[in-house]
């Protein structure tokens, strides 16, 4: 099951690379680094299960420095995960 | 330089994923279920080789929109 946590931070002091170094030694996580973007950081994560990811979620959110994270986990295929098309006109 | 895509696509983002996982630079890709379709995991040599990834992404069927996330480097000494 993977998974991507945007991070936000509670501040950038010029020391972020720390927390994602740290983040990088959490077992389950397969890459984690600072971006520039919407988001402050990005930490790749590749569990079992369910119980795995929220372990791993749960570590890297109590990390010093994290405000927020928005989990994003892999759709898995079944069935009745169909879902209704996005219109064809858009104007994001 | 390491580089996160997430791209909004029309349906089918499980094809899109599997449709980019053999593109230059491309480490892994995904669908998920949120504000985007795609997560796509990219290590690129520079900016050259991103801006050839990202076009070669949007001229897939489906794709609405794209957003790269790009990796602050580590700074020496830090």
């Amino acid at each position: 099951m993977r998974g991507v946590l945007f991070v936000t931070e509670r501040q950038r002091l010029g020391h972020a690379g720390r927390l994602y170094r740290k983040a990088r030694k959490i077992r389950g996580v397969v890459d984690a680094y600072p971006c520039l973007g919407r988001y402050d950081g990005l930490v790749f994560i590749e569990a079992p299960d369910a119980d795995h990811l929220n372990a791993v979620v749960v570590a890297v959110s109590r990390l010093p420095g994290v405000f927020s994270t928005d989990l994003h986990v892999e759709e898995r295929e079944t069935k009745s995960s169909s879902r209704p098309a996005r219109p064809r006109a858009s104007n994001r | 330089m390491k580089a996160c895509i997430l791209v909004a696509v029309r349906d089918h983002p499980r094809r899109i994923a599997e449709s980019t996982a053999h593109f230059p630079g491309v480490v892994d890709a995904f669908p998920v279920r949120k504000r985007m379709e795609v997560v796509i995991r990219a290590e690129v040599r520079g900016m050259a080789h991103l801006a050839e990834l990202l076009d070669r992404l949007s001229g897939l069927e489906g794709i609405i929109v794209s957003e790269t996330l790009l990796e602050i480097p580590q700074v020496v000494g830090r």
